[in-house]
């Protein structure tokens, strides 16, 4: 048992009583001033050169105030700085159905709307390139000619680890397939949203829908050739993002532009179908996968060729090629492991990061493969994960560090929960039950951009009235990251979080983050919380000790954070060790319920009032403030691509899925999911299981229903009625197991929850489609159809 | 924001008639419950009528009563959560209820009419679309265009012109009941049975004139307790049936088989088969072949048109099953 | 243009209003009330659902002046001092994630449990099935209606 008060506490987040009230401002629910509206006129084609855009129209409306084209802006934008190659509109030809033009401002949407209707563009259809497979061969026209590069080859990566020939030799079963996969959207709920307030000296403040407050703020400067501090990016309430939000935007950066332009605020908020047209959702996907197995030796050797589909532009799309191999090197130690991914240019939405990224599909592969190999070798399916499984603290063969692992418990307890042993290979047809594990990084350890500053940065004051604000840039959009933080304050401060104010993703009041994407909020920014209140905690224990009238306790020299082996050259943040479940401050006090107790010496037994002792404290020193940092340790190896999917800890995942299979129409239901996630100490049980049910919807929704539908480069289903995600009555009964681990380098010993969960959902579903009918479908989604004929063919009856 | 048009909202028929008067044909919609029209129009802008009429106050258009000879008569007006929860339609032809209670979702049920979804507009993967979709491919023929994307031979004056798919799921349950539809038009009341109300076509759809709106349905209650309705749709909430099917199954001195299935051709298609000789696997077996062979799925909904066909005769199988049917 | 006189959260609005605005627009809008939220705006997710005369509907779909003399009831006036007990359930059984959705699932609960005190699982379902929520899963949302009707039964009423 811990000692802890808030940490491993169910606690409902911080923000969730404004948000079930309806008061809760998301991005369009600001009222700025008089705001213009913003309309973007978008390609109807996949492929053109622009040979005419006439714009004198829709300006000589009454009522329209201003109007860009891609002529109006000098650069491109993109998420990372390797590869900025998306104009904030189109300049000299379009790429994808539904790509930006044009862009009007106008005292109303219905003249916004007519004076769109007004622009003249003409066209030059291209042939497009809408196959990954022919964006391989040589072209006339690649979709990116300022490459140089003869074809639509965005970025090959490959990697080999081991001797793959001697591995495959020493297998006792080899198995291999292809796999595919539609493209997919995020389908958050909220649109997205931005709106520009514009003062006299054209200082901007963008309120924005965006996952990533900083990285929009550096895009915004660069684009608009604007000194960063003219520039001030809220994240107001957000409506969810998976990584949809995740980049910066064009449209975000026409909105200030067109603010700039008219000197007047602007509203724009983009429909439903727009929404999907800029979210850069999850590749399509090309897999073909070879594994082998021993039963003793484990994985022998794994390898896979993918080639991702990435869409018209770049986005995350160099991280996500080497995703698609490197994070195969879990949950299982694989010595020969090669890989080479290839990510294509095509006239399609650019495709990014999707919770997940890049390690889902190729998880869905190898899990099956490994299913495949342990039937033909006889061997129980999680019995055999339970033995190959990575111990904590080791190297995975491409240098990964894994700090801490409780994978092996946790598969362990879901058989025993789900009562693996007496289903499996037992339940009567139609009913069956598969497994699959996975693993995710806990934030990348390789900052996007190649500077020394701390990846989180977090800033606490402290006033008169003995208050606590959190400042942090790190951006809450569902997940609970404000509540994390705030909880981590509290513990240490021992007080209530009612005495916590979160102010977070606001470039000009907040320290930077990096933002909330790879699963990194957590434990960056949760270190850098955590080291942050420990200092505050010391301000104050040496006011409780001139109020007692003792001398403030020698700290022990904190030890540097090496976990287990190398931490590298830089030094820590002071106090990065995890300090145990019973966590020890060596300050000889304790901090409960907004009481302050000195433990030993003299004072031993005296208890001051929190609120007593800060009075003292600012008295001395005027507000308290402190701040803490988090950067990453210098990790893994010197090879190219060493840091491609390194992190500072790593989370793991089981799923035990039950599924019913309707042999007539196909239709998969699945039952029963019993998951066990090792996310180090949950700080926010709630918000953990919170995470872990939203994954299994995600991951349902991939593996049955989900895809984007293509004709002619156009989605034909951007809508939340025809793109299918789950509804209630698709969720499954879940069972969860998350109390697994701790991480020494974690703050208070916890990983990641948010995106390792999705990954194994889809192939346990795919392993217990096979227990149940013998199948096994290679095609992602399992909709019924495939289900059925693959049934079919199965029985000889080919219809 | 939609484009600006008049709204008119008649208190009684008579007023109607008056109001019809004076509007020229097509430039004038009637809405009940507003959900298909309105999302209609949302991605349809070129269909703006100048002028919208509200049924909603037409008191002649509510209620629920039974009438002579076993027969039901629901007003045009009834939503869908009304009879989802009727004691009168549960207790006489609960399939009705259990049906209308698995229409889109909660929220739609308690605006949309029963009327509303009889009269339902047939959709396509490149009708219900987006202005902006509709430059990318060119309008339909429903959307005004001069193509059709699915069968890229129809040409103006073919019969079907658009294969826009049927799918309501009330419109193949009353079909089985031999559902009769009171219209009143200018020209006053008349009735037409359900049988003969669809078109083959996706655009004209119906037999309604111009200024004709369905007052009330009629429904034969006699064989009510022996029609189940069936759907597949990929979620078990929102979604229009991909497949739906409807079978009235009656064992008397014959035997009598009705299907009717929704959700792949332009209409609802009704199959009946009688047989003395109560050979009900040949009939069951004939009733199959039927459907499969009038199936003309095309690639209009989420699942692909092969799948849709084999599910009718599936579909019919599940519902003989809850009705009771042997097998053997 | 027409004049409504229609009631909102028990407040009596007379309005001029354009036949072509709906319930949507004229709550965000007209009257800045801008927790019913748009997510599709054409009668897909339910994000924008509102009681009109105490039953959820799509603000996006209806034309605002049909709801002339009816009264709407949005999140804004579910709880005007304290949380509704479906509030507070969502609250604690950490139903609330991103919140774009909550608004719409909020009324959608307290209609059902203002016709249902006692609902099946089964009930809750469908009541949740017409809105879409990406983040939750809705495990945490039936939850926590059934939390709520538990409340109300032992006497915590709104």
């Amino acid at each position: 048992m811990s000692s802890y008060t808030v940490i491993g506490k169910p606690t409902p987040m911080v923000g969730s009583r404004e948000k079930v009230t309806g008061k809760a401002k998301f991005t369009d629910d600001i009222r700025v001033a008089n705001p213009l509206i913003v309309g973007l006129l978008r390609s109807p084609l996949a492929s053109a050169k622009i040979s005419r855009l006439d714009l004198s129209a829709a300006l000589a409306l009454e009522g329209v105030r201003a109007g860009v084209t891609g002529k109006d802006f000098d650069s491109t934008i993109g998420v990372l700085p390797i590869s900025r190659d998306e104009p904030p509109l189109a300049r000299d030809c379009v790429r994808y159905v539904g790509e930006p033009v044009a862009a009007i401002a106008a005292e109303s949407s219905s003249l916004c709307r007519q004076a769109l209707e007004l622009i003249r563009v003409e066209y030059d259809p291209i042939e497009p390139c809408l196959d990954s497979r022919k964006a391989l061969k040589e072209t006339s026209h690649p979709i990116h000619p300022e490459l140089k590069k003869p074809s639509n080859l965005h970025k090959s990566v490959t990697q080999q680890f081991g001797n793959l020939e001697k591995g495959f030799a020493s297998a006792q079963a080899v198995v291999e397939g292809s796999f595919d996969f539609a493209p997919l959207t995020h389908a958050f709920t909220e649109p997205f949203a931005t709106q520009v307030e514009i003062d006299t000296d054209s200082n901007l403040t963008v309120y924005s829908a965006t996952q990533v407050p900083h990285y929009l703020h550096l895009a915004l400067s660069g684009a608009l050739q604007l000194p960063l501090h003219k520039i001030r990016v809220v994240k107001p309430y957000l409506g969810g993002g998976f990584g949809g939000k995740s980049d910066p935007l064009p449209h975000e950066i026409v909105a200030a532009r067109l603010a700039l332009i008219s000197g007047r605020n602007v509203r724009l908020l983009l429909d439903r179908e727009e929404t999907f047209f800029t979210s850069h959702g999850r590749h399509p996907t090309q897999i073909g996968m070879r594994l082998g197995l021993h039963s003793k030796k484990g994985i022998t050797a794994l390898s896979g060729e993918m080639l991702i589909d990435g869409g018209a532009y770049a986005s995350y799309g160099v991280v996500t090629s080497y995703y698609n191999g490197v994070l195969l090197q879990g949950p299982y130690p694989i010595p020969n492991l090669s890989f080479h991914c290839d990510r294509v240019y095509t006239n399609k939405l650019t495709c990014g990061a999707m919770r997940g990224h890049g390690g889902v599909n190729p998880r869905f592969a190898s899990e099956v493969l490994l299913d495949m190999a342990c039937e033909k070798l006889q061997l129980d399916p999680c019995e055999t994960r339970l033995r190959l499984i990575h111990k904590a603290e080791t190297l995975t063969v491409n240098q990964f560090r894994i700090t801490s692992c409780g994978l092996k418990e946790g598969l362990a307890t879901a058989m025993e929960r789900s009562r693996w042993k007496e289903k499996v290979k037992k339940l009567p047809f139609g009913r069956g039950i598969g497994v699959a594990c996975g693993f995710f990084i806990s934030g990348s350890a390789l900052p996007i951009h190649w500077n020394k500053i701390p990846q989180s940065t977090v800033r606490l004051t402290i006033d008169f009235d003995g208050a606590v604000t959190v400042y942090s840039g790190a951006s809450d959009i569902g997940q609970g990251s404000d509540t994390v933080l705030a909880q981590m304050v509290a513990e240490v401060l021992g007080i209530s979080l009612s005495h916590i104010k979160v102010i977070s993703a606001d470039t000009r009041l907040c320290p930077v983050d990096l933002g909330s994407y790879s699963s990194r909020v957590t434990f960056m920014a949760g270190n850098a919380a955590r080291n942050a209140a420990i200092r505050m905690r010391k301000g104050l224990v040496a006011a409780a000790c001139g109020i007692l009238e003792i001398k403030p306790p020698r700290y022990r020299n904190p030890k540097p954070a090496e976990s287990f082996f190398r931490q590298g050259g830089r030094k820590p943040d002071f106090d990065s060790a995890y300090l145990g479940p019973n966590p020890d401050y060596s300050d000889g006090f304790l901090f409960q319920d907004a009481k302050i107790s000195a433990l030993s010496g003299k004072a031993k037994g005296k208890q001051l009032d929190y609120f007593e002792v800060v009075k003292t404290a600012v008295e001395d020193h005027g507000t308290l403030q402190t701040q803490g940092i988090y950067l990453s340790p210098k990790l893994g190896g010197t090879f190219k691509g060493a840091g491609a999917g390194l992190s500072p800890s790593y989370s793991f995942t089981a799923f035990i899925t039950e599924v019913t299979v309707n042999p007539q129409t196909g239709f998969i239901k699945v039952d029963k999911v019993t998951c066990a996630h090792d996310c180090g100490q949950p700080l926010n049980p709630m918000a953990v299981e919170g995470q872990i049910e939203g994954s299994i919807h995600m991951g349902l929704g991939q593996a049955l229903m989900e895809g984007l539908d293509y004709v002619n480069g156009a989605v034909q289903n951007a809508s939340f009625l025809e793109y299918k995600i789950p509804s209630a009555f698709e969720q499954p009964e879940i069972e969860m197991i998350y109390d697994l681990s701790r991480d020494n380098e974690g703050p208070f010993g916890a990983k990641e929850a948010g995106e390792g969960v999705l990954a194994p959902i889809i192939p346990s579903v795919a392993n217990a489609i096979y227990d149940a009918v013998g199948i096994r479908l290679c095609s992602v989604p399992m909709t019924p159809d495939k289900v059925l004929a693959a049934l079919n063919a199965k029985r000889g009856n080919h219809t | 924001m939609m484009p600006s048009f008049a709204y008119e909202r008649p208190r009684s028929l008579e007023e109607l008639g008056k109001l019809l008067e004076n509007l020229e044909a097509g430039s004038f919609l009637f809405s009940a419950g507003a959900t298909d029209v309105i999302s209609g129009l949302k991605s349809h802008p070129q269909s703006y009528p100048k002028t919208l009429i509200s049924l909603t106050a037409l008191s002649e258009l509510k209620g629920v009563r039974l009438l002579e000879k076993n027969r039901l008569s629901i007003g045009a007006l009834t939503k869908l959560s009304e009879i989802a929860e009727n004691a009168l339609i549960l207790k006489q032809a609960a399939v009705v209820a259990q049906t209308a209670a698995k229409i889109a979702s909660p929220q739609i049920r308690n605006r949309a009419t029963i009327a509303g979804n009889i009269l339902v507009n047939n959709r396509c993967s490149y009708f219900n679309q987006s202005r902006h979709n509709r430059l990318v491919h060119q309008f339909c023929f429903k959307a005004g265009g001069d193509i059709c994307h699915l069968i890229p031979a129809a040409r103006e004056g073919h019969s079907p012109l658009c294969r826009a798919r049927f799918v309501s799921d009330l419109a193949p349950v009353l079909l089985l009941l031999r559902a009769t539809l009171q219209l009143w038009g200018p020209d006053g009341y008349r009735k037409i049975s359900l049988e003969d109300f669809y078109t083959p076509d996706g655009i004209r759809r119906n037999n309604l004139k111009s200024g004709e709106i369905i007052t009330a349905i009629e429904t034969d209650l006699s064989c009510a307790k022996n029609v189940t309705y069936e759907k597949l749709r990929i979620r078990n909430t929102l979604d229009f049936p991909s497949v739906g099917v409807a079978v009235m199954l009656n064992v008397t001195e014959s035997m009598e088989l009705a299907v009717c299935y929704t959700g792949v051709n332009t209409h609802p298609v009704l199959i009946k088969l009688s047989d003395d000789r109560k050979n009900g696997k040949a009939m069951i077996q004939a009733a199959c072949d039927q459907a499969k062979k009038s199936a003309q799925p095309l690639r209009q909904d989420h699942f692909p048109p092969s799948y849709r066909k084999e599910m009718i005769a599936v579909l019919i199988h599940q519902n003989l099953q809850k009705l009771g049917w042997k097998n053997d | 243009m027409k004049v409504i006189t229609l009631k909102v959260n028990g407040h009596c609005f007379v309005k001029a209003v354009c036949p072509s605005m709906t319930l949507l627009e004229f709550l965000r809008e007209e009257l800045h009330l801008t927790g019913t939220k748009r997510g599709c705006d054409v009668g897909d997710c339910g994000c924008c659902t509102v009681l009109l005369d105490g039953k959820p509907i799509l603000s996006c779909l209806l034309p605002v002046i049909e709801a002339e003399g009816c009264e709407v009831v949005t999140i804004e006036g579910i709880s005007e001092c304290r949380l509704h007990p479906v509030q507070e359930a969502m609250v604690e059984q950490g139903a609330i994630q991103c919140g774009f959705c909550t608004p719409a699932m909020v009324l959608n609960g307290v209609h059902l449990l203002g016709t249902h005190p006692r609902p099946t699982v089964d009930q809750v379902k469908e009541c949740v099935s017409g809105t879409l929520c990406r983040c939750t899963g809705y495990t945490k949302i039936e939850t926590a209606f059934l939390e709520a009707a538990k409340k109300m039964e032992h006497g915590d009423n709104p």
